[in-house]
């Protein structure tokens, strides 16, 4: 048995998108709130905050927590 | 609708936000109450995207969201909102539990290198010159992960491969979040890299997988 299309996909998917230059989950961490705000009021993302944007495309823990950061939600009260 | 940047009622600036998280207690105890209401509703959202919510699990990670928030509170910058700040902080905190929690009784050693890479047949939607392709490019993936990855890096490919979410695989191979990444960040390097000094480009990958 090899990998299944799925797997064979996702590790093509996993080199396809690797850079020498990525951040790590926790730097991400650090500079998201400043990214989601930026963006949330239309403003221009600065180039040092661009490895914020390329690091999801890798990391899809990563990706779930920006939109979860990203999406509205109803205030109570 | 708001954004999960609005703060509701419990509306501060950051500098008075930190303020009173730092005042004595007639300062802090209210507003570490609007912070948890706050985060409460914010992981409420978000885990009624995932599912139905069990209130029980929903205090507790709040609970340690919360606890997480105070104790990162000496490295905000200030340089977003502190409520996007803190919900970043809390959305990391309760999916990387929940991760967790779901994988907890997956073993990494369930998790093998194939001794083929690639199964013996297309499926039918796939030609015989990209099945061809793809079988190609596998067949070196798999011989630098079985020869030129370290062990750990290799575990580490395979259970991503498995879709193990780095917050399981970091407590299961008892290390940090950032050395996992730079782990797997190395061992993906070599994976392009050797692929690449194969004589395949990136462009022929995307394209064979579609991706």
């Amino acid at each position: 048995m090899g990998w299944n299309d799925k797997q064979a996909s996702a590790l093509a998917k996993l080199t396809v998108v690797t850079r020498p230059d990525e951040i790590p989950c926790d730097d991400w961490l650090d500079l998201v709130a400043e990214y989601v705000d930026l963006l949330q009021s239309g403003q221009e993302i600065p180039t040092r905050l661009q490895p914020v944007q390329d690091h999801v495309e890798v990391c899809p823990e990563c990706a779930e927590e920006l939109a979860a950061l990203l999406s509205p939600f109803e205030i109570e009260g | 609708m708001a954004s999960p940047s609005a703060t509701g009622s419990a509306a501060r600036t950051n500098e008075q936000w930190v303020a009173d998280l730092q005042g004595p207690d007639s300062q802090s105890e209210p507003a570490v109450a609007d912070l948890h209401a706050l985060i409460r509703r914010f992981l409420a959202a978000q885990l009624l995207k995932r599912g139905p919510v069990d209130e029980a699990q929903l205090d507790d990670l709040t609970q340690t969201a919360v606890v997480r928030v105070l104790s990162k509170l000496p490295t905000f910058r200030g340089a977003s909102r502190f409520t996007t700040w803190a919900y970043s902080v809390a959305v990391r905190s309760a999916f990387s539990e929940i991760r967790r929690t779901e994988w907890r009784n997956v073993s990494l050693t369930d998790f093998s290198l194939p001794n083929s890479p690639a199964a013996a047949v297309a499926d039918d939607a796939t030609d015989a010159e990209t099945f061809a392709q793809r079988r190609a490019v596998l067949r070196v993936l798999h011989r630098i992960i079985s020869t030129e990855l370290s062990d750990r890096q290799r575990q580490g490919i395979l259970a991503e491969l498995e879709g193990m979410p780095l917050a399981a695989l970091e407590e299961k191979m008892q290390t940090s979040r950032n050395a996992l990444y730079k782990l797997l960040h190395d061992a993906r390097l070599k994976l392009r890299r050797g692929l690449e000094s194969s004589g395949v480009n990136m462009e022929e990958v995307t394209a064979a997988f579609g991706l």
